[in-house]
């Protein structure tokens, strides 16, 4: 029941948008036949039964699943709106009181939802109740109509005609009408039966009655009504001829003088329906060739725009990153080393059948390496995919992932496995290929920047003083910085970071920098290098990244800029709202990797020197062995690690043996030549964080 | 209670003006082929005028209180206003969609229509 209530206020939203549009087309089509709302109205009720349409490029609904089936079991419940500023803004607010926590049992959003549920059920009880009171005492009054021959009834107890039955509709007619009125009542409630009125009226109410929590459809149920009335006016002035515009006016207005209140419609707005037809019959004309061109043009377009679905083309990023994955495993082919992989997808269309989602795609997969900082392209795919996917209990799993083959099958497979909407898409090439390029470009600048920027910093100057603290920017001479191949930011107050910790100060975030989130932060009395200015290093930025971490009462700003002349500036501030500034920009020097710092020339037979080892690629898998003439060594595992092993050493044929003075660990080594190999089957386990392997190279 | 009949309730008085005394059960058969009501339907419109004190029904047999002349001349109105308890449904396609308009309105849209000439 939860999953029909869920589709429903689904397809509620979405008839909600092209109700709103029909809305917005009321007063345009003032000039227009009527017929030509009603039109627009049977759209609105089409969305609002069919669950299934015709999808569309040119779809102006932003989307037709906006609460998404899994909302009750997610991790993160979000609507889908296709408004990125409303999904910007109430998704955080959902994700936050919503999210199933595991200290609760029931998940907040299934409660919601169940809840929903009951309470929408109790309303259409509700409704379907009323409804059949009313037309139950309603016959009751009746049964005391005459016939005054087929299908016209006289009721003394009706104070306003009517026509009232499904399949053998009947009109009644209450017994004080004048006879001048009647003729005009009449040829009314005959356009209605010819019209069918009574069939649409009540499936529009049957309709309200399902989405009656939908508050713009009972507006739009009014003017459905309202426009049913001056449709039916138009219809029966046609047939009586423009002399009867005056007497059918009065009838109109003799049938809603004085008599007691009666809502023949619940949401008949005061008199302005009577007042509003009056007008309508008094204005109107038989419309012009023209005008019933313009009503078919709105109608066709109506349809062409509002009737139609969106293409599949937003899907959730827990499926992104899955696509991402799968693309990157199916076009590894040629990839090594240092070579960096972009993929740029389009999604052309996406098809939900149960837990399975089929995913049309344009594919891009560029390789690029850097050579002398400069991007080139090694090889690449362009192609249409489709990727079928599973969902279970929220993890994606492959069902197949295909590619067409190439030559003379290319455009035959296409054809066969895109549906026929899509081949235009899929057979040119041309049409996604050079924002893609631009896209795995964009990726492959980015991916290398962030990679160069990792290593390890020392302060080489300051180049900015805020000019408020007392204190001196000297004082931070000598502090180092690592930073890693994910951005993490660590920090030492010691200047030989290998006799002291790092810490980890946060993670960095890239940012674009702009005047408001740079140049205004550094507009106290400010003490500048020579040369240097809050335009000239925002001007020359490359990259700029930045993390905020909470000190005691301050939140610290931390900026890392990467210029594109290599040079790295690291800003630091705090951040108080209005007060947000920057203190210090020191100018950072890249120091060398411990790996080569350390390689110092060996004396010949003596083992004391520091040996270290990097593996290349992680700036955090490094670590270090000093041995030292008294017999001692000093045995780091890893700059994230605070742990430094002591003890002492001993030699046995090739074999290097130390124990730490604890003898809790021995790690033990092989000696060759200028290096020492490690040996891990020999060797104690903890050497953790490091990336030590057995065969690990210290030099 | 004001004495007031609806054209259709009226027929049905004359049937027992004219053929008064009748039994209630020779009342019924004669309205089912004159209005073509059901038995309990004349039995709910004669127990309504009984009850404005026009008719009397004793042991099935019913007489009036009230000749024609009598009932006439005591008011003019020929139809019977009645309030609707509760609405009409929602999806009657009904002739008019209104909430009473008031007699200034009426009088406005009355000066509109007389005003209005063809052409203009």
């Amino acid at each position: 029941m939860e999953a029909i209530f869920l589709k429903l206020l689904n397809m509620g939203i979405t008839a909600g948008w092209l109700a709103l549009a029909v809305m917005a087309l009321r007063p345009l089509l003032k000039k227009a036949p009527r017929w030509s709302m009603g039109v627009l109205w049977a759209f609105v009720g089409v969305r609002l039964v069919c669950p299934v349409s015709v999808k569309s490029g040119l779809s102006l609904i932003p989307s037709v699943q906006t609460i998404p089936q899994d909302i009750m079991t997610t991790n993160t419940p979000a609507i889908h709106t296709g408004i990125t500023a409303v999904n910007q803004v109430v998704n955080p607010a959902l994700a936050q009181s919503f999210a199933p926590s595991p200290v609760n049992s029931a998940n907040p959003m299934q409660i919601l939802v169940f809840l929903g549920t009951i309470i929408w059920l109790a309303g259409m009880g509700a409704i379907a109740l009323y409804t059949i009171v009313s037309v139950l005492r309603l016959r009751r009054k009746l049964r005391e109509a005459v016939p005054m021959g087929d299908p016209i009834w006289v009721c003394d107890r009706i104070t306003t005609p009517f026509l009232l039955g499904l399949f053998h509709p009947r009109i009644y007619l209450p017994s004080f009408l004048e006879e001048t009125d009647r003729t005009y009542v009449l040829a009314h409630e005959k356009a209605h039966l010819q019209r069918r009125d009574h069939l649409w009226k009540i499936l529009g109410f049957i309709l309200l009655a399902v989405y009656w929590f939908h508050p713009i459809l009972w507006v739009a149920y009014g003017l459905f009504c309202r426009d049913i009335e001056l449709a039916c006016d138009e219809k029966a002035l046609k047939a009586l001829g423009p002399a009867a515009k005056k007497p059918y006016s009065d009838a109109l207005i003799n049938c809603s003088v004085s008599r007691h209140t009666i809502a023949a419609c619940p949401l008949a707005f005061g008199e302005t329906g009577v007042k509003e037809r009056v007008k309508h019959v008094l204005r109107y004309k038989k419309p012009t060739v023209w005008a019933i061109g313009a009503a078919a043009v709105v109608c066709l377009a109506a349809a062409l725009f509002l009737l139609t679905n969106p293409m599949g083309t937003h899907i959730e990023d827990k499926l992104a990153d899955f696509l991402e994955e799968q693309i990157r495993l199916h076009n590894r082919s040629a990839q090594t080393g240092d070579n960096f992989v972009a993929v740029d997808y389009r999604v052309l269309d996406t098809e939900t059948d149960g837990s399975e989602t089929t995913v049309y795609l344009w594919v891009m997969c560029l390789e690029y390496r850097q050579e002398e900082g400069a991007l080139v392209q090694e090889a690449g795919a362009h192609i249409p995919t489709v990727i079928t996917v599973q969902n279970q209990a929220q993890t994606y799993h492959l069902v197949e992932y295909w590619a067409p083959r190439d030559g003379s099958y290319y455009t035959g497979d296409i054809q066969q496995k895109f549906p026929a909407a899509l081949w235009g898409k899929a057979l040119d090439g041309q049409r996604y290929a050079g924002e893609q390029e631009k896209a795995c470009r964009a990726k492959a600048e980015e991916h290398f920047s962030q990679q160069s920027l990792a290593g390890q910093y020392a302060i080489l100057d300051w180049i900015y003083d805020s000019g408020v603290y007392s204190s001196d920017p000297s004082m931070m001479a000598g502090s180092q910085y690592l930073i890693t191949d994910n951005l993490e930011l660590l920090d030492t107050e010691n200047e030989n970071p290998l006799l002291s910790s790092w810490h980890s100060v946060g993670q960095l975030e890239q940012f674009q920098l702009d005047a408001q989130n740079f140049d205004a932060l550094l507009e106290l009395s400010p003490i500048w290098r020579d040369g240097f200015s809050a335009q000239t290093l925002r001007q020359d930025n490359r990259s700029a990244f930045r993390l905020t971490v909470q000190k005691e009462e301050d939140t610290a700003l931390f900026y890392v800029l990467q210029q594109t002349d290599g040079a790295v500036y690291l800003a630091y501030g705090y951040e108080d709202g209005d007060h947000t500034h920057i203190r210090w920009i020191f100018q950072l020097n890249q120091v060398t990797l411990p790996g080569n710092v350390q390689a110092a020339p060996a004396s010949d037979a003596s083992l004391e020197k520091t040996y270290s080892f990097w593996d290349g690629e992680d700036i955090l898998h490094t670590a270090s062995v000093s041995l030292h003439d008294d017999g001692t060594f000093q045995f780091e595992f890893s700059p994230l690690s605070s742990y430094i092993g002591f003890g002492s050493y001993r030699q046995e044929g090739d074999r290097l043996i130390l124990e730490t003075q604890d003898g809790k660990f021995t790690y033990v080594f092989t000696i060759e030549q200028d290096c020492l190999i490690f040996d891990g089957e020999r060797s104690s386990d903890m050497v953790w964080f490091s990336g030590l392997t057995d065969g690990a190279r210290f030099v | 209670m004001e004495l007031q009949m609806g054209a259709v309730e009226s027929r049905f008085a004359d049937l027992i003006w004219q053929n008064e005394p009748i039994s209630s059960s020779e009342l019924a058969r004669r309205s089912e082929q004159l209005l073509g009501w059901k038995k309990s339907t004349s039995f709910t419109v004669l127990r309504r005028l009984c009850q404005k004190g026009i008719f009397q029904n004793t042991d099935g047999v019913v007489t009036s209180l009230l000749t024609r002349q009598e009932f006439y001349a005591m008011h003019s109105q020929k139809y019977v206003e009645e309030t609707f308890q509760g609405s009409l449904p929602a999806f009657l396609a009904a002739f008019t969609m209104r909430k009473g308009l008031t007699p200034e309105e009426v009088s406005q849209l009355r000066r509109m229509v007389a005003e209005y000439e063809e052409g203009k």
